[in-house]
Parts: structure tokens; C-alpha cells; sequence
């Protein structure tokens, strides 16, 4: 099921709470960025025109440009460096041109030969940066970053979100920290920037970040369930579920806060708390797909699989393309022994959704429980041929390989699987089979010792809290859901 | 009038043609308890809720011949309940085999009246005079009980030196782990005394289940170590657990032992059964010590390597190879565990592959493999009921009181889920603990009795007619143990060879007696009997009836 994590994309910029012109997501918003930049840049490009006296083709340019005239503008000044294919702010402009339309690679030739504006143009780097990140310069581009001037508080802000888009956190959060003091939105670069640090995994400095903006008065839904996010993830549940339930009480509508609390409440084994929550949410928000999934989740963790499944019910009713939903009710299904409906339901969303791997996986699951190798077997592949960084596949794999007695096949799914995952105690005790056949005694009580250990661990932290490590281990390494 | 009655003929042939013969099913299980006269409930724990742990478990059963009238008889394990007064505590219940279908108590006559905290009961003749004698274990102190051959018991635990304070005892078996001719007597523990009654439910991170509070554990109570008693052959055992090497593992909390030639290498072995941890698989290193295996030969954790909750063990040959495989009975959301023996030393969870891992609903103890349709493949009875009987009040879709379970053996190592069409008495719902199948009427086809916490007990009968032909061995030894237990058959049937052993107790701190059960399916007779009896004596025994028990002595044959 996907998660709602608060590192994915579409939440580094708050919803709500937009940057001028963007309509909330980042992607939108630094969409909107270009038009104004190239309006900004020309005008100043126009300037300096005069002064050096190439004025025509740049007014002309210029004239264009404000009138939308794109593939025009580009007309003259790709006329006007064939007199001088030197001339810095046409390569500029031509280079803003490019990178508008995504053409990256004609982007970075265009803004190598345009050193001199960019130099004055702190927003400009941070496209010539980004241009070079798509074509696969990171180096460069970082480079590039290094150089805008600690004082570019909105260039800063925007190279924050850059990094952020290409999962390089860090260097987000430094960007995002040169801006803080600058920035025109206090709330957005805090929340941005604690995002940044909580995608890091730095959950000290990002609870540190939003405490900071709190104090000064800064309070919104986002900064309140990133807090308590945070605060989970820093092991301190009391604090986080006191934000949670006050974001609840301050931002009632907000279903992000419902889901997280209820998370939280799981892990605690508080499940009948935790649906008291999700009821409240519902009864604002009845029909609500996260709260509904969310919901869905916590009955089945309570054995209620008939209600579970009339809500996964409902939100394919409301949203037939949402395969999580889709899935969930598979789960269901399979928990009130419907595997046979189950079956019919994932053989369907495989030929709906051919390029999502979790549908193969769970046939091959279940596939398996019906004693049908071969056919476990072809699902498997299929869904590691989709998603090949997903351990349970591999030891899925790894076991019916051995199953089958084809031993070194069945080594290189498992060892694959614990690489991948190594918390997976169904590869390591494969693996420990595998060896033993093999007639690697040594590896084999290795492979034992691992399973023993990991199976204390669980003990220990009891089973939510270890399946919710593993998830979040997981997620740390490979931010890619399913859906 | 002649011509009506021959119509009348030829309409009730072609509807008997109609149903004919395999047509019809051949398990098909009725509840007679009632008419056999097992109307006395079986007592154990809180019947709406449970506040500790010891409520939880339940006793067992053990069908076997006390009085040797040829006859098995049937006692019941009975257990308590917080708070009795001494005057209300049930007494265990020996019922004796009438022979016309009933069963009479003679308790109070058998001198076997004994109240506590029962838990499980295991047979064998632990000082070779001819009589099956019997122990019960107790959260507290076992008691063994001396057949004296007239009909009566007696408690001979202190002399017997079985005595071991402090312990929850739970499953037991007598065995001749030494091949000395003398029963010796395991005896499994479930957790340490005190821990027992000593959480308040929703107390610890181990005291809620699905966000209800319920009694705590075991996870995170404290283990005791089983007990291994070595027969001295003067009436008396030696505590031999430390000497023997058993205890060398720690992390068990056993519920259930069965003996088990597992590499039949002629020493009997030990698998013990460990609710969350680990299974243990004691490898008989034949000088007197074991040595645990259970994780290197794959007996120890479920396929994913996950421990689970193990209760009942069911014990025998499913797949017609020779060697003895195990089913062990699990939580709900889970299933049970099919250990095939591979013939190398290890085993292979085989699940999945042979169709037992559909059911995720019961919470299951008892369970045995038993040929119910004698059509020479074993096939596999399993009852179940939950741990929390508050699971009523909990609007989760599972319940206290639970079906039964049969499954029947198609051959090639896959089995069927028959239990909708065997009979009113499998879907009854129940909350069962102990399993235990023997023919108790004679007419070749296996009885099951059950045990229902704070319900009188079930006994079904098989009522299909269209059953394959049997054959009961009763086996006694003379150089080894005269119960014969450890004692292993083969028997060949048509192209098949079918194996068993004689054992003290199985399933969930139960006894199936000490007489081995074969369905011959359409043969009459037996085409090959081989024993490889505990002393290495070995008898072959051609072309043997079928249809009767046989009687056989280790040195005097067939008699």
C-alpha cells in the first residue's frame, strides 16, 4: 500500500500555502518559475543591451517574448548569434528557451556560453544547474550551486528545492538553510527546509526546525504533522501524538493528521484508539480515500475483514484507477479465505496496471499458499522483472527454486533478497537450507545465527514495531512505492 | 399385486444403483457422546474471560485398554477453575467401554479421582507386569498411576521419584530412550510456576490481542526446562534431564513430546513441540544424551523461518516413503506446519505444496494423521477453539468455539479439505483442546474423542458405510518394553508400504493408544507385516487377514 510519506514529491511545497504563482505542488510551481524568470532575465538583458548597444534583436527578442511569442523570440536570437555566437545574453535567453522547454542538453549549451549573465543572475545558475542535473552532470551541477551567492535567499530556496527533487536531501537542506534568513515566506522555507532534514533522516533538526517556527508564530496543518512525523521518528510518541491530536483539533479537515496518528497508534498496538481517530476524520470527511484506506488498514488489524473490505469497496467505487485500494481488498479477500476472489481481482489489475509489480507479488503469494509452484513462479519473475529491488520477491523466489532442488538459482535469489533486505529472515533461513544442501556447513550456522537473531529482535520489539522498522528501513533505501 | 411389487423392486434398485457405492461419502462423523453416556464436563478455566494464562490451555484424552477386556476405554483429563470450592473441583473421569456402544463411569472404582489443574495424560506399561499404566500431568505435581490389574490404580508418584514441584508440567510420553526394555518418561513444561497466575490481563506489551486486553503470554514469561526420568527398572526413575543434555536448550516453552525414529536408525527421538520459540528436535546420540537439531533439520520454524505457536503434533507416515513426518497445529492467521521427512536427516515444510496452507481462520490443537476412509493413505482430523474466549465480545469475525477440521489424503503428498461434507459432527463448534482416535467399538473404523473446555467431551463415529477394509495390530513386546512402544511397522498393501509406530501419546496431550490402526482399502488381507521392534528384533509376517486385530509378540509371533 502506498504510504503518505511527507518526502514524496508532491509535498515539498505545502499545499495551501503556495509560492507566488504556484498552485501548490512543487513541480507546478517551478513550472510557473520559468515564464517569470525569462520576463526578469530579459528585461535585464534588455539593459545591458543598451549599454553595449545590441538593442535591436533584443528588443525585438524581449517584445516577443511578453507577447508569448516563443518560437519567435528563439528566430532572432538564434539569427542574431550568427553575427556572435559568443554574445552571452542571447545564449542566455535562448539557453532560458531551451530549458522552459525541457530541451536540456541545447539548456547547457546555451548557458556555457552565457557565463557572464549567469554570473549576475542567481535564479539563471539555479537553471543552468538543474538543466545539468537532467542530463546527468551532477557534479557539475553542484558546482554550479556552490556558487550562488549566500545572500540569494529565493536562488537558495529554489536550489533547495532542486536537490529535494532529485532525493539529494543534504544538499537541499544546506541550500534551504542559506535562505532561511532571507526568504520572503517564513513558513514555506521552514517547512521546506524541516522536510528537507526529515528526508534526511535528520529528525532531531527537523523537529528542532518546526519547534523554531512554532515559536515564531508560524503554524500550519503541514508544519504540525511534519512535526509529529518527525517526532515518531525520533522514538518520541508521547510528543508526537500530542502535535498530532492538536493538528487534529486545529486543522479537523486535514486527513494527513488522522492517517499519521493512526500510524503511530498501530505500532502501539492501540488499534481501537487509533479507529475512534479515523471515525472522527470520517464523520468530517465521509468520503475521504486515505482516511477510508487508513481505516480499511486498522479493521484488519483488528479481524474485522468483512468492514475492511467494504471500505476498500468504497474507495474503488469512488476512485476505480486506485490500485492501493485495489490491493487492499485483495488483503481482505485473503483474510476472510477468499483467495479464489482475491486471484480474480490481482489477474485483472495486472492486466489494467501491466507495470506494477505488487499485484505479480501478491499472485505469487498466494499462488504459493495454493500449492501452485509453477504458476507462483512466473508471477515472481514477472514481478521482479518490474521492481527487482523488492527482498520478498527474491526470497519467494530463492525458496521455490528450492523447492525444485535448482540449488544455485536458488542461492542467488536468496543472497539477492538479504542484500536487499537485511532484516529478511525468510532468506536468511532459506539461505541456511540452500547451504546446508551445498555442503557449506560454516555458512549455513551463519545464515542460522542471523534467523535466531532476527527472530529475537522481533520478540523483543514485538511484531508491528519490527514489520514497521523493516518498512521504514526499507523506504529509507529506496523511496519508489508501487503506487 | 405381483406386478406392482416387482415395479416397486425395480424403482428401489435403481435408486439404490443410483447411490451406489462411491458415490456416497466415506468420512461421515456423528456426535454420540450423548448416547454413550460422556455427559460429565470437562472443567477448565473462566468461561466468558480468562485472566491468566493457565486458563488457556486444556487437557487431553487417552483411549487405551485398562482392564485388557480387548476393549478400549476412555479417560478424560479434567481440569479447574480460578476460585472453586474444593467440593465443586471436577475429578479426571475414566469411562470403561461397555461394549454395546456406552461407556460407564468408574472413576470413584478405579481409585483414579483426582482434582487439579489437569493437563495432559500419556499410557505405557512402565514396569512390564501386562497392565497399561498411566501419568497425568498437573500445573503442580504429576501423578502416575500403577494399573494393578483388578480394575484399579494406584498413585505411586512418590515411590515412582516423578515428583517435581514447581513445574507446569504439560505433555508427556513414555518411551525406551535407552533400549533397555523399561519405559522411561518425558515430560514437557510449559512455563515457569509463578508465571502462571501472575499478569493481569492488558498489563504488558504481551497482554492485549487486536486492541483487547487478554491474559499475558507467553512471550515474555519465563521458560522451564523439560524433564527427561530414566526408568531405574525397580519401579522408580532418575531425574536424568541435566546428564542427558535436554535442558542444554532453554528457549521452549513446550507444550507437547512425541517420540519418533525420525532417521530410523533404530533410536527412538524426541520432537517437542514449543509455543513461539523454536520446536525442538532431540537427534538420539544412543549413549544416553540428545542433541537438539531442530534448526538444522528444519523442524524448528515455519518455512519463512518464523517461529510459531505450535500446539498439537501430529505424527506419521502421510506420503507412503517410509519415514515418520509431523504436522503441528498453530495460532489463527497462520497455518498449520507440515514437516516432510526428507530421508536424510531433515525435514521440508511442506505446506503449501500439499494443500494445508488455505484455512488462516482456526486456532488449532488436536490433531492426528489417521487412514479415517481405510483406503490405505493416512488422512488428517484436527480440532480446534480459541485461546480467549473475551473474543466473542471483540467484533473481530473469529470466535471462541470452532469446527473441526478433516482432510483428506489424496495421494502424491496432497490433501483435500473434506470437512463440509463429513459429517454434522466436524462443523459443530467447539472449544477443543484434545484429540484422540482409536476404534473403540470394534467394527474396524476409528473413533474420535474430543476434548471441549467447560463442555462435556464429543465422541464421533464415523457413520459412512462405503469405508475400506482394516486391520488393528496389538503388539506386545517381551525383550523390548511390553507396551511395544517405539516399536515400527511396515505394511504392505497392494503396492504400498504403509508405516507406523507404536506410541505412548501424540496430538495434543492426548493417547491414541497403544494398537496401530491400517486401512487395507479393497484388499482383505495384509500382503506383508514387517516389526523392527526397540530390542532390533525383527519379525516378517505374510498374507495376514484383515478385518480383526491381530496380536502379535515379539517372540512367540502372531497369536
Amino acid at each position: 500500500m502506498k504510504s503518505s510519506s511527507p518526502s514524496s514529491l508532491e509535498n515539498f511545497l505545502p499545499r495551501g500555502v503556495a509560492a507566488e504563482g504556484s498552485r501548490g505542488g512543487a513541480a507546478v510551481s517551478f513550472a510557473c518559475r520559468a515564464p517569470r524568470i525569462l520576463q526578469f532575465v530579459g528585461a535585464f538583458l534588455l539593459f545591458q543591451a543598451l549599454l553595449s548597444g545590441q538593442s535591436n534583436f533584443l528588443t525585438t527578442a524581449q517584445t516577443y517574448l511578453q507577447q508569448g511569442r516563443v518560437d519567435d523570440a528563439r528566430k532572432v536570437l538564434l539569427e542574431m548569434l550568427k553575427e556572435n555566437s559568443g554574445h552571452a545574453q542571447g545564449n542566455a535567453l535562448l539557453g532560458q528557451i531551451a530549458f522552459s522547454r525541457e530541451e536540456f542538453q541545447q539548456a547547457v549549451a546555451y548557458f556555457r556560453k552565457s557565463q557572464t549573465v549567469i554570473a549576475g543572475n542567481p535564479l539563471m545558475r539555479v537553471n543552468f544547474a538543474e538543466a545539468l542535473l537532467e542530463t546527468g552532470a551532477t557534479d557539475l551541477a553542484k558546482r554550479e550551486l556552490a556558487q550562488l551567492p549566500p545572500t540569494a535567499a529565493i536562488a537558495q530556496f529554489e536550489a533547495g528545492l532542486l536537490w529535494a527533487r532529485h532525493g539529494d536531501f543534504l544538499s537541499a537542506e544546506q541550500h534551504f538553510l542559506k535562505a532561511k534568513a532571507g526568504y520572503p515566506k517564513p513558513q514555506v522555507i521552514h517547512y521546506n527546509l524541516a522536510l528537507a532534514q526529515y528526508s534526511a533522516g535528520k529528525f532531531a533538526e527537523c523537529s528542532a526546525t518546526l519547534d523554531e517556527a512554532r515559536r515564531k508564530g508560524l503554524r500550519s496543518g503541514d508544519i504540525l504533522n511534519l512535526l509529529g512525523q518527525s517526532y515518531s521518528e525520533s522514538g518520541k510518541n508521547a510528543e508526537a501524538a500530542s502535535v498530532l491530536r492538536q493538528a487534529i483539533r486545529l486543522y479537523p479537515k486535514d486527513e494527513r493528521n488522522y492517517v499519521s496518528l493512526v500510524k503511530m497508534l498501530i505500532e502501539d498496538d492501540a488499534a481501537a484508539e487509533g479507529l475512534e481517530f479515523i471515525n472522527m476524520g470520517l464523520g468530517l470527511l465521509p468520503k475521504s480515500p486515505p482516511l477510508l484506506l487508513q481505516r480499511a488498514y486498522l479493521l484488519m488489524s483488528l479481524g474485522r475483514n468483512r468492514e475492511a473490505e467494504t471500505d476498500y469497496r468504497r474507495v474503488v467505487e469512488m476512485d476505480k484507477a486506485s490500485v492501493t485500494a485495489r490491493i487492499g481488498l485483495a488483503f481482505s479477500l485473503i483474510q476472510s479465505q477468499r483467495q479464489t476472489e482475491a486471484i480474480t481481482l490481482l489477474e485483472e489489475l495486472t492486466k489494467s496496471h501491466p507495470g506494477d509489480y505488487f499485484p505479480y507479488y501478491l499472485l505469487g503469494e498466494l499462488y504459493t499458499r495454493q500449492g501452485l509452484e509453477d504458476q507462483s513462479m512466473a508471477k515472481l519473475t514477472k514481478a521482479a522483472s518490474l521492481q527487482p529491488r523488492i527482498a520478498a520477491i527474491h526470497s519467494n523466489l530463492g525458496k521455490l527454486y528450492l523447492k525444485k532442488n535448482k540449488l544455485s538459482l536458488a542461492i542467488q535469489e536468496l543472497e539477492t533478497a538479504t542484500q536487499l533486505d537485511p532484516s529478511d529472515t525468510t532468506g536468511f533461513y532459506q539461505l541456511s537450507i540452500a547451504y546446508r544442501r551445498m555442503g557449506e556447513k560454516q555458512k549455513s550456522e551463519e545464515a542460522v545465527a542471523q534467523v535466531r537473531r532476527l527472530n529475537e529482535m522481533e520478540r523483543e520489539l514485538g511484531t508491528s514495531r519490527f514489520l514497521t522498522r523493516k518498512l521504514k528501513n526499507f523506504r529509507n533505501s529506496f523511496n519508489t512505492t508501487s503506487n | 399385486m405381483k406386478r406392482a411389487s416387482i415395479l416397486v423392486a425395480l424403482g428401489l434398485f435403481i435408486v439404490f444403483t443410483f447411490f451406489k457405492a462411491g458415490d456416497e461419502p466415506s468420512i461421515h462423523f456423528e456426535d454420540i457422546s450423548s448416547k454413550a453416556g460422556l455427559t460429565k464436563p470437562v472443567i477448565y478455566g473462566g468461561e466468558k474471560q480468562q485472566k491468566y494464562i493457565l486458563e488457556t490451555t486444556g487437557t487431553g484424552v487417552a483411549l487405551f485398554d485398562y482392564n485388557e477386556d480387548g476393549r478400549p476405554d476412555i479417560f478424560l483429563v479434567n481440569g479447574s477453575r480460578l476460585n472453586l470450592k474444593e467440593s465443586d473441583k471436577p475429578s479426571n473421569l475414566l469411562y470403561h467401554n461397555e461394549g454395546d456402544g456406552t461407556f460407564r463411569d468408574v472413576t470413584q472404582a478405579a481409585k483414579l479421582a483426582h482434582s487439579g489443574w489437569g493437563q495432559a495424560t500419556c499410557v505405557g506399561d512402565f514396569d512390564n507386569d501386562g497392565w497399561t499404566d498411566l501419568l497425568v500431568t498437573y500445573y503442580g505435581e504429576n501423578v502416575l498411576y500403577k494399573n494393578l490389574g483388578n480394575g484399579t490404580f494406584l498413585d505411586v508418584s512418590q515411590k515412582a521419584g516423578i515428583q517435581h514441584a514447581g513445574n507446569w508440567n504439560s505433555g508427556c510420553s513414555f518411551w525406551d530412550f535407552d533400549r533397555d526394555g523399561n519405559l522411561d518418561l518425558i515430560v514437557a513444561t510449559y512455563l515457569d510456576y509463578k508465571e502462571a497466575t501472575s499478569h493481569e490481563p492488558g498489563s504488558g506489551p504481551n497482554c492485549r490481542w487486536k486492541g483487547m486486553p487478554v491474559m499475558c503470554g507467553p512471550m515474555g514469561l519465563k521458560h522451564s526446562p523439560n524433564v527427561l526420568y530414566r526408568n531405574n527398572g525397580d519401579g522408580t526413575f532418575s531425574n536424568v534431564s541435566v546428564a542427558s543434555g535436554i535442558t542444554k536448550t532453554t528457549d521452549c516453552y513446550g507444550f507437547m513430546p512425541v517420540t519418533l525414529d525420525y532417521d530410523l536408525d533404530g533410536w527412538p527421538d524426541l520432537f517437542v513441540s514449543c509455543d513461539s520459540t523454536p520446536n525442538l528436535l532431540y537427534r538420539n546420540n544412543r549413549t544416553g544424551t540428545f542433541t537438539d537439531i531442530g534448526m538444522e533439520a528444519g523442524v524448528a520454524l515455519n518455512e519463512d523461518g518464523k517461529e510459531q505457536a505450535s500446539m498439537g503434533v501430529a505424527v506419521g507416515d502421510y506420503n507412503l516413503d517410509g519415514y515418520t513426518d509431523l504436522l503441528v497445529t498453530n495460532f489463527s492467521e497462520d497455518t498449520p506446519a507440515l514437516y516432510q521427512n526428507n530421508r536424510d536427516g531433515t525435514f521440508t515444510d511442506s505446506t503449501y505444496s500439499a494443500k494445508l496452507g488455505l484455512n488462516t481462520q482456526f486456532l488449532s490443537w488436536g490433531s492426528v494423521f489417521a487412514d479415517l476412509d481405510q483406503d490405505g493413505l493416512n488422512d488428517l482430523f484436527i480440532v480446534s477453539g480459541h485461546v480467549y474466549p473475551e473474543v466473542d465480545q471483540h467484533p473481530s469475525e473469529t470466535s471462541y468455539k470452532q469446527a473441526r477440521q478433516v482432510y483428506r489424503n489424496l495421494g502424491e503428498g496432497i490433501f483435500s479439505d473434506i470437512s463440509a461434507k463429513s459429517g454434522p459432527a466436524i462443523g459443530a463448534q467447539r472449544a477443543s483442546r484434545g484429540l484422540a482416535v482409536e476404534d473403540l467399538d470394534g467394527d474396524g473404523s476409528l473413533e474420535a474423542v474430543i476434548i471441549n473446555l467447560n463442555d462435556t467431551p464429543s465422541l464421533l463415529k464415523n457413520m459412512a458405510k462405503d469405508k475400506g477394509n482394516w486391520i488393528m495390530l496389538r503388539l506386545e513386546g517381551s525383550r523390548s518394553n511390553r507396551s511395544a512402544i517405539g516399536a515400527r511397522v511396515q505394511l504392505t498393501v497392494g503396492s504400498r508400504i504403509q508405516s507406523n509406530e507404536v506410541r505412548s501419546a501424540s496430538s495434543f496431550y492426548s493417547s491414541n493408544g497403544l494398537r496401530l490402526h491400517f486401512g487395507l482399502g479393497k484388499e482383505s488381507e495384509a500382503k506383508r507385516i514387517e516389526v523392527n521392534w526397540p530390542s532390533g528384533a525383527r519379525q516378517v509376517f505374510e498374507n495376514v487377514k484383515g478385518s480383526r486385530v491381530v496380536s502379535i509378540h515379539e517372540t512367540q509371533g502372531i497369536r
